[in-house]
Parts: C-alpha cells; sequence; structure tokens
C-alpha cells in the first residue's frame, strides 16, 4: 500500500497537532492553596507529597482524610521520584511538594542548609515519646533544631526457620556472640544450606551489613554525628568489615541481591534457612514466599558485637520532612503529628508494614499485633526492646549517601583477602574525606 | 553599482537578488527565521552547557555554593576507579560495537535487500520493533531471558548440551549481555539506514563488473563497500553515540546501580547519573559529561575522516 | 520478425525450481536472524498474561499458565497505583510526542534548506553548534535545565517537552543532507528566476520534494519523544498528564522491590502499540527517505 503523503494531507496533519498542542497547554491553572484555619475544629487546605508507588504514606493519607475529609491531599506516586525531589532540591526547592520521606542522611544535608522546615516546637514537647536512636536522626547539632518527625524505626534481625536447622543441631539463641553466630553459619553451611548473602562484588549488602556491625561496635559508623569527621577507619570500622570478611569465609552465604527473583526462590525452595533482615522486611517476605512458609519463620536479635551492645542496627528508615518553601506550614505539621504521633496514623503505618517510632503506639496497639511470617511468636515484643536498644552513637550524617555507593564496591577486597581491614577502611576514609568539605 | 548582498544563492553564478529592497526583507525573513533557532539553542542547551562547565570545575553536594577544585575533578578520571571503569567499559563497548553493529547491520540489509525474500516489508518492521522499546522494558525482558536458573537462553542452550552460564554475575557474561541487548535494540535501526544506502547503488556498475568477471566477492569489496561508505559512516557515528549514551546497565543491574560484577558494566552515562544524583558528586559527574561530550565529539570526526579514507583505498 | 526460440520445459522447470529453493533459504536465513528480535516480544507477551506469582517461578515460560486477563483488565480500567487509565496516559504521549516533531519537521526543514542551498555570515558556525548539541550529554544539564523551566513557569505543562527540542542536531543533519543530495540547485534558479523568495521557493519547491525525509526524521522524534523518561518526569507531578512511559515506571511498586512483571510487559506492550502502527503507515516513505538522503 503505497501512501503518497500530499501536502494537503501534510497540513492537516499539521493542524491537528498544533491544536491538540494548543488544547493541552491551555491546562488550568494551580489553583492557590486556601490557608488552612487551625483550632477551629475543621481542617482545610492542601498539601502534596511525592513518593513511590504503594508508599506507607497512601495508608496514612487515607486515614487522615478520614479524619479530616476537607483536607486536599494530593499525592504523586512515580518510580524515580528522588531524582525529582534532588534536581529541584538543587535549583533551590521552587516546585518542592509539601512532605517527603526524607532518608537519614540527607536530613543532615538539607536541613543544615534551611532547606527543610523547623519543626521543633512540634517535636520539643513530645519528644521524650519516640524512640530515642530514631529522635536524632530528625535533629541537626549544626542548627540544634528538629526538622522531622522520627518515621520507620527500621530494626532488624535474623530471619530463620527453626525447624530446618534444629535437624542440623543449630539452635538460634536470643543472645548470642558472633563467635557462636559464625559457628552456626559454618554448621549450616556443612549441612549444605545457605544463611545471610553476600553478591558478588558486595554491593549494597555488604555495605548494609557493614553500617550494623559498625553501630553494634560501638562506632558511630561513616562520620560523626556533626558530619565533620570521617570515623569509617576507626576501630569499630575496622572491627566490622573484620567481621563480615568472617561471615563470607564460612561458606555460608548465598551469592545473590536482595529482593531478587533468586533470592525469594531460594527462600521458597528452602535452599536459604537465615537471614539478616530489617523489621519492614518482612511485609515483602509475605508477598513473595508461597503460603506454606508462613508461620514457619521466627525472628531473632542480632548477635552481640560487645558484651552489652545493641542487638541490632538500624536500616533504611526514613524521616517524614517538610519542605521550606511550603505554602501550608501548620497543616504540613497537624499531618505529621498526624502520621507518626497519633494512633490512627500510626496503625496505618504499621498496617503497611513498617514500625512507627512513636512510643505510645509501640508499647499499645502495636504488640497485640499478629505477623503471619512469624506464626505465634510475639514478635513485636522483640522488635520493641530492639528499638530500645539502639545505638544513639550511630549516626547518618550527610556524607552517607556517597560513603554507601564506595563501602557497596570497596568492601569486596577485604572480605576476599586482598587488602587487610586496617588498609581497606584505610582506603575508603581517603576517598571519603576527599569529598567531606562539600557534605558540611 | 549593485550593493554586495550579504545573503546570496550559493552557488557560483551570477544570479543574485537584485533589488535592494527585496534583498532587505530576504534579511530580515533570516533573521526572523534564525532567531528561534539561536534562541532555544542558546537557551535550552547553550546555557546548561556552561553550568556543567562551570560545575566541572567545583565541587558541590546539590546545597549551599560550589567550592572551586581546578581540574581535580577531570584527574578523577584516572584517579577515581569507578569513573575509570566507566571509561574503560565505554571504550571497550565501542571498540565492539561498532564494528559488530556496522558489519551484522551490512549484512542484514544485504539480506533484506534481496528481492527473492518472501514477507520482505513484515521482516522489516519485525527488525525494526526493539528500537521502539524503551530501555527499561529492554532491561527487564533479558534479565530474564538471561537468568541463571529459569531464563530462556540457558533453557536454549541446555537443549544442546551447553551447562548453564552465570550470564548476570560475571562481569565477562554480564558485558555479553549488556552488548547483546545493545545490539537487539539498535541493529533494526541501523539496518535500515544501512538498507536505504544499499538501494541508491546504481545497478548497472554491477552488471557492468558482472560482464567483466568480477565474482560476488569482488563486486562487493570494490563497489559496494566504497559506495557505501557514507552510509556506514552515519551508521558508526550512530552506534556511537548509543553507547555513549548508554544507560541500560542500570536497569540491567539495578541492585549495584549499573555497576555490574566488579564494575564491568558501568558506562560513561551511567557513572554520570550515579554520581550526580545517588552520590551527590555533581562537580565530578558534569566534568565526565563534559570530557565524554568533548571526546565524543572527536571521535565522531575521526570516524567520518576514516570512513572517507577507506572509500579512497577500497575504490 | 525474428522468433526467439522457446526454451524447452526443463530448463524453464529447473529455472523456477532454483529460484523457489532460493526463497526458500533466504526465508530461513531472514527468520533465523530475526528470530532473536521477536523472541522477546514473545516472551513478554506470555508474561503479560501470567498472575505475577507464576512468573517468579523458576520454570521457562513458553506459554501463559495459568492465562489471566486480569493484568489488561486492571491497566484499562485504572485499577492500579495511579488511577487513570492507560488511555490517558497514551493520548498524553501522543500529544507530548506530535507537539514535538510537528513544529520540529517544519522549523529543522527551514533551516536546512538555509544551510543546504543559501550563505550567509555564521553559517558554518550555527551548523556546528547544532551537530555538536548532539555530544551534550544531559545529566549534567538536567539541574539548571530544571532552573530554566521553574522559572519560566512551565512546570506540568507540555512546554518544556516541546520547544527546547524543535531543533535537533541530528535532524538539521540529516535534513540539510537531503536537500543537498535530492535538490539540484536548477530548480533554486528557477524559482528565483520567478522571483520568489526564501519562504516561496521553502513552501511551493522544497517542502513537497523533501516529504520522504521528513518522515524519516519525524517518525524517529516520534519514538524518541514518545520514550522520554527523564525530563517527563522532572517536569510533570500532576498524575493527568503522565505519558505512557511515566505510566509504565509506575510499575516499578515499592522502591525497594516488588516487581510487577506482569502489568509492566501488558503496559508496554499497550504503549508501545501506537509506535508500531505509526511505522507500520509510514513503513515505505521511511525506507524511500533513507534512500534518497544518503550522504555523498
Amino acid at each position: 500500500m503505497t501512501r503518497k503523503l500530499s501536502r494537503r494531507h501534510f497540513l492537516g496533519t499539521m493542524l491537528v497537532g498544533g491544536g491538540s498542542a494548543l488544547l493541552a497547554a491551555c491546562l488550568p491553572a494551580q489553583q492557590p492553596t486556601p490557608t488552612p484555619t487551625p483550632g477551629s475544629g475543621k481542617l482545610t487546605g492542601r498539601l502534596t507529597f511525592w513518593g513511590h508507588p504503594d508508599h506507607p504514606l497512601e495508608r496514612i493519607r487515607d486515614a487522615f482524610k478520614n479524619e479530616y475529609p476537607d483536607v486536599q491531599l494530593d499525592w504523586v506516586l512515580t518510580s524515580d521520584y528522588y531524582t525529582k525531589f534532588q534536581t529541584v532540591m538543587a535549583a533551590g526547592g521552587e516546585g518542592a511538594p509539601d512532605l517527603f520521606w526524607l532518608e537519614a542522611s540527607d536530613v543532615q544535608l538539607y536541613g543544615g542548609k534551611g532547606l527543610l522546615l523547623d519543626v521543633t516546637d512540634l517535636i520539643e514537647p513530645i519528644k521524650d515519646q519516640f524512640v530515642p536512636a530514631k529522635l536524632a536522626e530528625a535533629y541537626v547539632p549544626k542548627t540544634g533544631r528538629y526538622y522531622g518527625i522520627p518515621g520507620d524505626v527500621s530494626v532488624s534481625g535474623i530471619y530463620f526457620r527453626p525447624d530446618l536447622l534444629e535437624p542440623i543441631g543449630v539452635t538460634i539463641k536470643d543472645d548470642m556472640t558472633y563467635d557462636e553466630f559464625l559457628d552456626v553459619l559454618r554448621r549450616i553451611a556443612a549441612a549444605g544450606k545457605k544463611a545471610v548473602l553476600y553478591p558478588s562484588g558486595g554491593g549494597g549488602v555488604a555495605a548494609a551489613y557493614w553500617s550494623w556491625f559498625a553501630a553494634q561496635y560501638g562506632g558511630s559508623g561513616v562520620a560523626t554525628c556533626d558530619g565533620r569527621q570521617i570515623t569509617v577507619d576507626n576501630e569499630a570500622g575496622i572491627a566490622a568489615a573484620r567481621l563480615l570478611r568472617d561471615i563470607v569465609a564460612t561458606g555460608a552465604t548465598l551469592n545473590t541481591d536482595f529482593w531478587t527473583p533468586e533470592y525469594w526462590e531460594a527462600l521458597n525452595s528452602e535452599r536459604l534457612v537465615l537471614d539478616f533482615a530489617a523489621a519492614w522486611a518482612r511485609g515483602f517476605w509475605e508477598t513473595n514466599l508461597d503460603a506454606t512458609q508462613l508461620g514457619k519463620w521466627r525472628v531473632a536479635p542480632l548477635p552481640r558485637a560487645v558484651s552489652g551492645g545493641p542487638r541490632s542496627g538500624v536500616w533504611g528508615g526514613a524521616t517524614l520532612v517538610a519542605t521550606a518553601k511550603t505554602q501550608n506550614p501548620d497543616l504540613a505539621k497537624q499531618f505529621m503529628k498526624f502520621a507518626f504521633a497519633s494512633m490512627p496514623g500510626c496503625q496505618a503505618a504499621a498496617d503497611w508494614g513498617i514500625i512507627p517510632s512513636w512510643i505510645p503506639f509501640l508499647e499499645g496497639p502495636f504488640l497485640k499485633t499478629q505477623f503471619r511470617l512469624f506464626g505465634d511468636q510475639p514478635a513485636p515484643r522483640l522488635w520493641l526492646d530492639l528499638s530500645k536498644e539502639l545505638s544513639t552513637a550511630y549516626c547518618r550524617p550527610a556524607i552517607y549517601g556517597p560513603a554507601v555507593d564506595i563501602l557497596s564496591t570497596d568492601l569486596d577486597p577485604i572480605v576476599k583477602g586482598q587488602v587487610t581491614p586496617e588498609e581497606g577502611m584505610k582506603a575508603i576514609a581517603d576517598k571519603l574525606r576527599g569529598i567531606l568539605p562539600d557534605f558540611q | 553599482m549593485l550593493a554586495r548582498p550579504a545573503l546570496r544563492f550559493r552557488r557560483a553564478s551570477e544570479r543574485e537578488l537584485t533589488r535592494p529592497s527585496r534583498l532587505a526583507m530576504q534579511r530580515g525573513l533570516l533573521v526572523a527565521i534564525l532567531c528561534p533557532f539561536i534562541a532555544i539553542v542558546s537557551l535550552f542547551h547553550l546555557v546548561p552547557f556552561l553550568w556543567s562547565l562551570y560545575l566541572s570545575f567545583h565541587r558541590w553536594a546539590g546545597v549551599g555554593v560550589p567550592r572551586w577544585v581546578g581540574l581535580e575533578n577531570f584527574a578523577q578520571i584516572v584517579k577515581d576507579a569507578t569513573i575509570r571503569a566507566a571509561f574503560l567499559n565505554s571504550a571497550l563497548f565501542i571498540l565492539v560495537l561498532v564494528p559488530v553493529l556496522t558489519a551484522l547491520s551490512l549484512a542484514c540489509a544485504m539480506l533484506l535487500n534481496q528481492a527473492l525474500l518472501p514477507m520482505r516489508g513484515v521482516l522489516r518492521v519485525l527488525i525494526f520493533l526493539p528500537y521502539l522499546t524503551p530501555a527499561i522494558i529492554a532491561a527487564v525482558i533479558f534479565s530474564i531471558l538471561f537468568n541463571e536458573r529459569f531464563g530462556h537462553v540457558n533453557g536454549m542452550l541446555q537443549l544442546i548440551g551447553i551447562p548453564p552460564i552465570d550470564w548476570l554475575k560475571t562481569p565477562t557474561g554480564a558485558r555479553a549481555v549488556v552488548a547483546l541487548t545493545g545490539i537487539w535494540q539498535v541493529l533494526g535501526y541501523t539496518t535500515l539506514i544501512t538498507l536505504g544506502g544499499l538501494q541508491t547503488l546504481p545497478q548497472d556498475l554491477y552488471e557492468a563488473a558482472a560482464i567483466d568477471g568480477a565474482n560476488a566477492w569482488q563486486r562487493f569489496w570494490s563497489i559496494t563497500l566504497p559506495l557505501l561508505s557514507p552510509t556506514l559512516a552515519v551508521v558508526s557515528v550512530i552506534v556511537l553515540l548509543f553507547v555513549l549514551n548508554l544507560f541500560l546497565p542500570y536497569f540491567l543491574f539495578p541492585a549495584t546501580s549499573g555497576y555490574g560484577p566488579e564494575r564491568s558494566t558501568v558506562t560513561v552515562s551511567v557513572v554520570q547519573y550515579v554520581y550526580a544524583f545517588a552520590n551527590r558528586r555533581y562537580g565530578e559527574a558534569a566534568a565526565v559529561g563534559c570530557a565524554v561530550g568533548f571526546v565524543g565529539f572527536l571521535l565522531a570526526l575521526l570516524q567520518i575522516r576514516i570512513w572517507r579514507l577507506s572509500r579512497g583505498w577500497m575504490a | 520478425m525474428t522468433r526467439i526460440a522457446p526454451r524447452s520445459p526443463t530448463t524453464h522447470v529447473t529455472h523456477r525450481r532454483s529460484v523457489l529453493l532460493t526463497r526458500v533459504v533466504l526465508l530461513v536465513l531472514a527468520i533465523v536472524v530475526v528470530l532473536p528480535f521477536v523472541l522477546p516480544y514473545y516472551s513478554m507477551l506470555v508474561l503479560s498474561f501470567m498472575p505475577r506469582s507464576s512468573i517468579m517461578q523458576p520454570v521457562l515460560h513458553l506459554w501463559p499458565e495459568p492465562w489471566i486477563w486480569e493484568n489488561y483488565r486492571r491497566i484499562f480500567f485504572g485499577e492500579w497505583v495511579l488511577s487513570v487509565s492507560i488511555f490517558r496516559a497514551i493520548a498524553n504521549s501522543f500529544i507530548l510526542a506530535a507537539g514535538q516533531t510537528i513544529p520540529m519537521l517544519l522549523l529543522c526543514s527551514l533551516l536546512a534548506f538555509l544551510f543546504a542551498k543559501w550563505d550567509f555570515p555564521g553559517r558554518h558556525l550555527l551548523f556546528g553548534l547544532s551537530l555538536a548539541t548532539m555530544f551534550i550529554p544531559y545529566q549534567a544539564t538536567l539541574v539548571a535545565f530544571y532552573l530554566l523551566v521553574s522559572r519560566l513557569g512551565w512546570l506540568d505543562s507540555f512546554l518544556p517537552l516541546w520547544i527546547p527540542w524543535w531543533v535537533p542536531g541530528f535532524a538539521i543533519f540529516f535534513l540539510r543532507q537531503y536537500i543537498a543530495a535530492s535538490i539540484p540547485d536548477e530548480l533554486i534558479d528557477a524559482s528565483l528566476i520567478d522571483g520568489a523568495g526564501i519562504l516561496r521557493q521553502y513552501w511551493s519547491v522544497i517542502l513537497p520534494l523533501i516529504i520522504p525525509g521528513l518522515v524519516v526524521v519525524g517518525v524517529l522524534n516520534f519514538v524518541n519523544a514518545w520514550n522520554d523518561y527523564i525530563y517527563s518526569n522532572l517536569v510533570f507531578s500532576d498524575v493527568q498528564l503522565y505519558t505512557s512511559t511515566l505510566y509504565l515506571f509506575s510499575f516499578q511498586g515499592s522502591r525497594i522491590a516488588v516487581p510487577e512483571y506482569g502489568m509492566t510487559t501488558a503496559a508496554s506492550i499497550l504503549s508501545s502499540l501506537p509506535l508500531i502502527v505509526i511505522f507500520l503507515i509510514f513503513q515505505r516513505q521511511i525506507i524511500s527517505g533513507l534512500t534518497r538522503g544518503t550522504i555523498r
């Protein structure tokens, strides 16, 4: 079929194209946000939020809408929302959303530069109601103010299958040392099973494990809490790297990344019988595992690195913030308080799978929750105890972001034995010291 | 005495626009046409480029004021292991993909040019389909296809007795997957361009050569290739641009932000994105970008020159 | 009257047989070549009719097992994350791509005409500038781009996805070559004698003759505009404006990984259908446009 494109046809297409272009350009202008009337009992106004699809804040939004139907909540859910947010903030913050679920390191970075809304007046009166380690993440030492409300407490532990471990003579105790744990790993490896992960090159898994161990050894992580000094190569950091190397040396680790199809397949086929995982990973596990797996898993604290030290580390766990240029600061604060310092908000968050840091909720309704994955084990009690144990010395200052990228490639030579932990961590520290001035 | 017009028809002919008023109108028109062009290019391409040039001499985390560091960011091209790997990998992909894709598209174009081939139209459409696919979809599909345990590729290899290859976890395997996915995406496009070039070749030359007793190989080497060299030059520049912008590894290896096993698949495009937006090292990313732009431009000129020269040798 | 001796029946038959054999061999060869191109699409098709749990099973999926319509149903009726139908997203993609491509074709062909056939100060500089823009990587310019766009007040509109892209270097380059190769100077001479100015020449002489070239550049640009993600993501926050690529990306699920393979493949098949149709319609013009536009 030969179609001769006549000029008339071309002109026609151009008109159609131009017409539709014109139509689309005549979009309704953004409505001006009405000012909220605080204290009058009825909340009105508009808030925007950027996040990923299937976000915990979606549930909280719905709960908030239930209580305050007159508030307009525009949630923008897209996959690459973080890049978008970063670009907008780098360009000065014009057009940023009112609310955002911000990583701890970025709270330090943006808060320190005045790009976030100061919510000290909201947090100060209720600060004792939050898990101390999480409260510290909303606090920026440089300015001495609070810039968000603590979100997910993000503790981590060991998920394991006692029914598969018992036959090979392994019991997971609530209070182990890492030496005992290494022994457990060797037994599991000898039985032909797998425990914990280590993908080739290390990747995000290595960086995450290192962070937990460094916190457990009493370190502050990659840098001091004021972000001024690199501590990745101090004693805690080196000990953490050494432990990582020893874990991989047992031969029990599975060569795959978090939440890949191979990961789920290894769990479903009962090849992977034990793993480190965050509390909020439970939701993913329940979605991706076979129904037969539910109820067979148990959770235990991480082994202790030092006697009396914490049996858990944080992984992820963001803070709910408002941007400094928001048009509705008071409404934003109301939302933040509802989300993570009220029962309905916290319940909505917990329904999604994250664990809010608000102690009244944790010691209340949360304790009664049953998790299908863990059968009849009172897991909430464990998470609550562990969150109280979290080290307040450990921090994620602004440089934590690029540090993770470096850790995810540069821990591997240590693990493979190509360099000693001291040398390897020193090399990482030197790299970080080179870029530290930009993250003050 | 005719005024020398600034705007004149380009042939070395004496026919020029004579009436001054006509000339002025034409000059005005010229300005009117060039203005939007210059405005758009300056505002939306030049200014951002100058901004990134500025950034490449500074360090900046996306907040506050950029810090001057002179040539330090450019030094990272050699000093920083990841940036170094990105340049090396991109160079490797260029060295492999440019000749391979050029040769493959020539072969496919010759095949699709055969008059006796049935269903030519359908086949042309099919070969072009992958170009319509966004990179992220291609990555999803190919990561399933090359999965070690349940991928189609290993499944088919097993049928002929080859043990499963761990494509996505070894450096060589990862590079192979990236290369194959890239070829899949772009071969249809380059084949069509080559096909277009093939169809302009004058048939009488072939007939004359056949009469002179030249065999198929000689006809190919002394007629087809030289006459096709401008088209093949375009194809190799397209492939060059494709590799320089290759962001596919980011979608294929999300767990390592596109670095791949042992940094085997990080490309200049990936490292720019990750360093800027994941690591907040905007300055270094900008330096990589400026270096890539500059080197890419030179490489393109080099490629065109090589094809021009080769035409002389082959004819 | 010469009489050409008819071929004997046997050679006629052998000739027909050898032609048939060649056709078969060529077809087999072509299928072998084309198969790897089509197989991934086939697997996409298969996965789009399967539920997530089955896709994750470590077996070779050659046929949807079990077969569900659920993925397509939810996309049609907007019963997924974004609560807009995919058709809305596809319409937005059309608006974006058309608004970018059509003005681009007019502007670039006019500019290409000027560059190819007319002399004026700065001609080489401007052409070189246009070419050089092809080599500017986008990552470093993203922040500056956003700053410009937000200062201009163009956020959440199609303008920043149209205007900056109306003079792409590749289009000007290609069309300039095309005009230089396929429009003899005599035609321009003749129209000059007739007293035609630049615009008249462009409209009456050039434009009708370069239609195939315009089709090539137009379709390629249309496809690229359709598949744009980075800039659309940056500019649009209003879900009603999401293009099909943004829609596709919404299936990524939580940042930490619950990939909805089934719905992703279904949505990507749907959103590439318009492109396939367009390519089918313009296929002949594209080939002929590529034919006549080669560089000399």
